[in-house]
């Protein structure tokens, strides 16, 4: 269910108010509250089953919760999600393309994939292709970035300019959302860590 | 919008896809090599008829197949996921399953122009005349297009590709009630469109464009409730 809250401030750009989600006879998320200000870095942590990824899926409009209520700020949202298929004849480049407005050659050479940019991506290795999935959202002019598990097979170098990239963003004031199983990677950077746990 | 377009063909050309689109070109070129040469010598007057009737069967059998499947796979979960990256900015899901359908239905149309041309040329250099048939063609889109969607339906239902057996043996079960006349006939064909033994023309002829365009609202109606 969703619907407008009487209160949503503007300020607020993500906010979930007794979020529920059931798969058949399991339940994954249970009245879960959320809330996310403008310009805030929120950090998701929990165990495996306790309902992150679906809780980022249902504020996506990728998975319908049962119950409650979200709003979010913006339709300016930019997502990494945790699994992605690649289409397997398509340069790095091209793919880049169709989700980054304007030149993306000096991006490519930023994150040290500028030789790489007219290969398939079958050619390309797991962290290479993790790198063109991050820049896809971090390019985007995006309001609000939703990340699941972004460390996927990326090196430390990599990992290094992911982190310098969520500093720029957050300098902007962009709102960022970012679950993973790393979370002491982050800890500096983030406003808040929400934990969520599995309901019983 | 572009954007979705170039997305929709650029998963579309998967290596399954391909592998699946050479192996029924290369089946359909052997199919219509026999029928052309299998015939003798002194029927040569019947050549035409017999070329475009056992070709036809053939495309028939393997135009179905390759839409439940193309129309199946493109949806599967893990081969819909770029879709995510879109669905999460302005683009509805409306908009995006409609583009994709489009995208496939245009795919398929690619793929039976291949096939007419294949069955062309075969024809000419082969016994040196043919007749092109084109409505027949036309006729065999729909058809594919239909079971296409309903290939469809069942995979966003069951979620398992092994469902698509269903649809394809409805398709086949199909051949085997026409050879009988009656009220069950067209009630079936209605259902699951098929075409008459003795010609290349519908058994439900125009009341299958309502249903194909109920079962693209059916398969709209699954994708805009579930869970991606």
């Amino acid at each position: 269910m969703q619907s407008t809250p009487s209160s949503f401030r503007p300020m607020r750009m993500i906010e979930a108010r007794g979020v529920s989600k059931r798969y058949k006879s399991q339940v994954v998320l249970k009245d879960f509250d959320f809330l996310a200000e403008r310009g805030e870095f929120v950090l998701l942590v929990g165990a495996n089953g306790s309902g992150k990824t679906t809780f980022l899926k249902g504020l996506l409009g990728l998975v319908r919760f049962d119950s409650g209520t979200f709003l979010l700020g913006s339709r300016k949202i930019a997502y990494v999600p945790e699994k992605f298929a690649f289409p397997e004849f398509v340069s790095l480049e091209e793919f880049l393309g169709l989700f980054v407005e304007g030149e993306v050659e000096s991006l490519l050479e930023e994150w040290g994939l500028k030789e790489r940019r007219k290969k398939d991506f079958r050619k390309l290795s797991k962290g290479m292709r993790q790198k063109a999935l991050l820049l896809q959202a971090l390019h985007q002019d995006a309001e609000i970035l939703v990340f699941d598990e972004p460390l996927n097979g990326l090196d430390k170098v990599s990992v290094r300019k992911f982190l310098e990239e969520l500093k720029r963003l957050k300098a902007e004031g962009r709102t960022i959302l970012l679950c993973s199983h790393s979370p002491q990677i982050f800890k500096k950077l983030a406003d808040r860590t929400v934990v969520m746990e599995a309901p019983e | 919008m572009r954007k979705v377009f170039r997305a929709h063909f650029a998963y579309l050309c998967n290596r399954t896809n391909l592998w699946i689109l050479l192996f029924v070109l290369l089946l359909s070129l052997l199919g219509f090599t026999e029928a052309a040469l299998t015939l003798a010598e002194e029927l040569s007057s019947l050549k035409g008829l017999y070329y475009f009737e056992n070709s036809f069967f053939l495309l028939k059998l393997l135009a179905p197949f390759t839409a439940i499947f193309t129309f199946a796979y493109a949806f599967l979960k893990e081969r819909d996921q770029y879709g995510e990256l879109f669905l999460v900015k302005e683009i509805s899901r409306l908009w995006y399953f409609s583009s994709k359908v489009l995208a496939l239905s245009l795919y398929l149309a690619f793929f039976l122009l291949l096939e007419f041309s294949l069955y062309l040329l075969s024809g000419a250099v082969l016994l040196r005349f043919v007749k092109p048939n084109l409505l027949a063609f036309l006729r065999l889109y729909l058809v594919s297009l239909y079971y296409g969607l309903l290939g469809l339906a069942f995979i966003q239902t069951v979620k398992n590709l092994l469902v698509l057996v269903i649809p394809y043996l409805l398709f086949i079960a199909g051949l085997i009630v026409n050879d009988s006349e009656g009220a069950f006939r067209l009630y079936y064909n209605l259902l699951f469109p098929n075409f008459l033994p003795e010609r290349p023309e519908l058994v439900a002829g125009r009341l299958n464009f309502p249903m194909l365009f109920l079962l693209a609202l059916f398969n709209l109606f699954l994708y805009l409730e579930k869970d991606l």
